[in-house]
């Protein structure tokens, strides 16, 4: 029996096509009558069928977690090391580890998590009715990105030596002056020089806010990639260090064999532009995600406030437009997951009443406390302790996220027209606006803006890390039928960084032009998001600005 | 559920820790669907943790853990009978049971899978990441690749055995084929 031969089933009355056919149809839910009949007869009679197929059905069940390697994104620890069981919290620790304490109780917790059930969709509510605020408070499992060391890293210790170490969920580091080692979910070994604070944000890359960070991967095959605001140092099969040497200079130094300089070509992971297709129908979506939409019931098809497209949502529980795709068991993973930073962007045509305990949603992933949300809201002070800074009850335009070493927390932006910022009037005018949530784990920056200007901000530690992604599906004007959009959303797009205030303000006035926030060009489906600066090799020390990716020396 | 006691806790934390990814693939193994496999891992996992007290501490987590899944697959087989096609009961008892061999052994299938994954052609890996990681639906992943639904079941079903093939002659080389 050759490996790759489809009729390599022994059982005497398997056929192996058949089989293979019907174990295609039942592991994706398409077996019908005749083929269950057949898998019943065969795997009833013969024992070696039926291992064949258990073994065909685990791989099926470990696919799950190893797919997420195939996109190259952080993923559930190997479930080798998963068995290994939880750290030894006895240990010595020599080192200052806030922030990843707080991961690991995070984490702690999120083992319990799974004692819930996961996101399933809801009943709709009464049309346009006034409901109770919906928090999925549940804390979901969370991706593991590293082992964290607990024995100080010895000079010659080899790639992935065995040593003792604590499993981590995506945190930020900050070394004592005796320096911290790691080894990512994906194998390679990285040392924190004393005095760095890195934020490892997934398996296969991590943030620098300061200090030095030295990787090397375990294999030619694996990567890792060092990220400093706009750059990427993206190793090929190497050993490199990282280190800043000036406030915003970055210096690369190859230890050997090459790496690649990349600089953000900072476009979005999926833009939804809503514009119709021949046949009447949001066409398909833009930018690198390229996840497709799923219209409710009651989000119909308008003309567009940018282009030929939006959506209407009639503030009734079949309004939304739920994102297909783009979750992921554990938080931390998925294509819609964020770390260093993310942006928000819609414009929007608003009807929301600001009537007390009325909701309108612009867009939420409700991935338990590692939600995210930009929506209006006035609730009292119901909710009052997630705000920070806390502000007065009455109507807001809410930006909800977890940071971490804080939880869940909202950017309250009062609705009062005071300081700068609107009020609900000069939001429900009957005219387009232009918005965007922004936070950058760079500086610590969470910001609303109005029409291509700063309304509202809050300033966080520098690399406070998002907790995002999970298994809930993303939606565009609803919760999963509650909090329904009254109104007109068109050109929505998520992006895993910080928009700065000058993109922001240019979209802004391109939006007021009726045009996209960018050339069509630029938001064809997978289109690189990181462009190759330059290459060095071993031997060599380069410098470059993190935020321009300009060659300094 | 009950109260925490802090010890208790900490206790079933850690044994739940160590072991869950093992009794999650094994509902997986035997719950085709993902939702559901969710579902059915869920209520085991409340199971386990809500009787956690009747536990044996001188016996091994992963054997009681394994057992309670088995249970929890074949209730949900039973319900789920109304609706869909599935195998009778002392097939799917003779499944679960020969099943749970292999959730000993799943850290080294694991890896095995890993490294196959990886050489998968970027088409196929795209697919496998598509379908598993991304949880997009048949049609979705057609709809964006300009093929059919067919197509796209037919690739899954190459794919898989590509990955069977692999992860066989892997785990055979290292002499950790078990029959």
């Amino acid at each position: 029996m050759m490996p790759g031969d489809a009729r390599d089933f022994p059982g005497p009355s398997a056929d192996g096509e058949r089989m293979l056919a019907a174990m295609g149809h039942y592991f994706t839910g398409t077996l019908d009558p005749a083929d269950a009949a057949f898998l019943e007869t065969v795997l009833a009679d013969d024992a070696d069928a039926r291992r064949e197929f258990i073994d065909h059905a685990w791989i099926h069940a470990l696919l799950p977690a190893t797919a997420l390697t195939a996109a190259g994104n952080a993923r559930p620890l190997p479930a080798a090391r998963m068995m290994r069981g939880l750290p030894d919290h006895g240990a010595a620790r020599r080192m200052r580890l806030a922030t990843v304490a707080a991961g690991l109780v995070l984490a702690a917790g999120c083992l319990l998590a799974v004692l819930a059930r996961s996101p399933t969709p809801r009943p709709p509510t009464a049309a346009g009715s006034v409901e109770e605020p919906h928090y999925d408070d549940r804390q979901f499992p969370v991706a593991t990105v590293a082992v964290l060391h607990d024995e100080e890293p010895p000079a010659d210790a080899a790639v992935s030596s065995p040593s003792r170490g604590r499993d981590i969920p995506p945190s930020t580091i900050d070394s004592a002056q005796t320096g911290i080692r790691l080894t990512s979910a994906d194998g390679a070994d990285v040392r924190l020089a004393g005095d760095s604070r890195f934020g490892f944000a997934s398996a296969a890359s991590g943030l620098l806010y300061r200090g030095s960070v030295h990787a090397r991967v375990a294999t030619p095959k694996r990567s890792f990639a060092v990220v400093a605001s706009n750059l990427r140092v993206v190793d090929l099969g190497t050993e490199f260090r990282v280190s800043q040497v000036g406030e915003h200079d970055i210096a690369v130094s190859v230890l050997d064999g090459d790496v690649e300089v990349q600089s953000r070509a900072r476009l979005p992971i999926c833009y939804w532009a809503f514009d119709e297709d021949s046949r009447g129908r949001p066409a398909t979506p833009a930018g690198s995600g390229g996840l497709p939409i799923e219209l409710g019931p009651a989000a119909t098809a308008c003309a567009g406030i940018v282009g030929r497209g939006a959506v209407a949502f009639d503030n009734t529980a079949g309004a939304y437009a739920r994102v297909r795709g783009g979750t992921a068991a554990q938080v931390g993973l998925g294509t819609l997951s964020a770390a260093e930073g993310i942006s928000i962007e819609a414009l929007f045509i608003s009807r929301w009443s600001g009537d007390f305990m009325d909701y309108d949603e612009i867009y939420r992933k409700e991935d338990g406390t590692c939600r995210v949300l930009l929506s209006f809201q006035n609730d009292g002070t119901r909710n009052a302790p997630l705000s920070e800074p806390e502000v007065a009850a009455g109507p807001c335009l809410s930006f909800g996220l977890h940071v971490s070493g804080r939880g869940y927390r909202e950017l309250d932006m009062p609705l009062d027209g005071r300081e700068g910022r609107p009020d609900v009037a000069a939001l429900t005018d009957g005219r387009p606006h232009h918005v965007v949530a922004t936070f950058d784990s760079f500086t610590g920056l969470k910001a609303i803006f109005i029409d291509g200007v700063l309304r509202s901000a809050h300033t966080y530690p520098v690399g406070s890390l998002i907790m995002s992604g999970g298994p809930a599906p993303a939606t565009i004007g609803s919760l999963d039928g509650r909090e329904n959009f009254h109104g007109v959303i068109d050109e929505v797009a998520l992006y895993d960084f910080a928009l700065t205030a000058e993109e922001i303000a240019h979209h802004s006035a391109r939006a007021r032009r009726g045009e996209r926030y960018f050339v069509d060009a630029a938001l064809t489906p997978n289109a690189a998001r990181w462009q190759v600066i330059t290459r060095i090799t071993a031997g060599s020390t380069m410098v470059f600005d993190s935020r321009s990716g300009f060659v300094v020396e | 559920m009950p109260p925490p006691d802090d010890a208790e806790y900490e206790l079933f934390l850690t044994l739940f820790a160590r072991h869950h990814a093992r009794v999650q693939a094994y509902v997986r193994s035997l719950v085709p669907d993902g939702g559901d496999a969710d579902d059915v891992f869920q209520a085991t996992s409340l199971i386990l943790w809500r009787s956690f007290g009747t536990f044996d501490r001188d016996r091994d987590f992963l054997p009681w853990a394994l057992g309670v899944a088995r249970h929890q697959v074949l209730m949900f087989w039973r319900r789920a009978r109304r609706d869909r096609h599935c195998f009778s009961d002392s097939l799917l008892e003779t499944l679960a049971d020969e099943s749970l061999h292999r959730a000993t052994e799943a850290g080294d299938r694991q890896r095995a899978l890993d490294a196959c994954v990886h050489d998968l052609s970027p088409r196929q890996r795209e697919l496998i990441r598509m379908f598993y990681a991304e949880n997009l639906p048949a049609d979705a992943i057609a709809a964006a690749w300009d093929r059919s639904v067919h197509a796209v079941y037919k690739s899954l079903k190459v794919t898989r055995k590509a990955l069977f093939d692999c992860v066989k002659r892997r785990l055979a080389a290292d002499g950790l084929e078990t029959e």
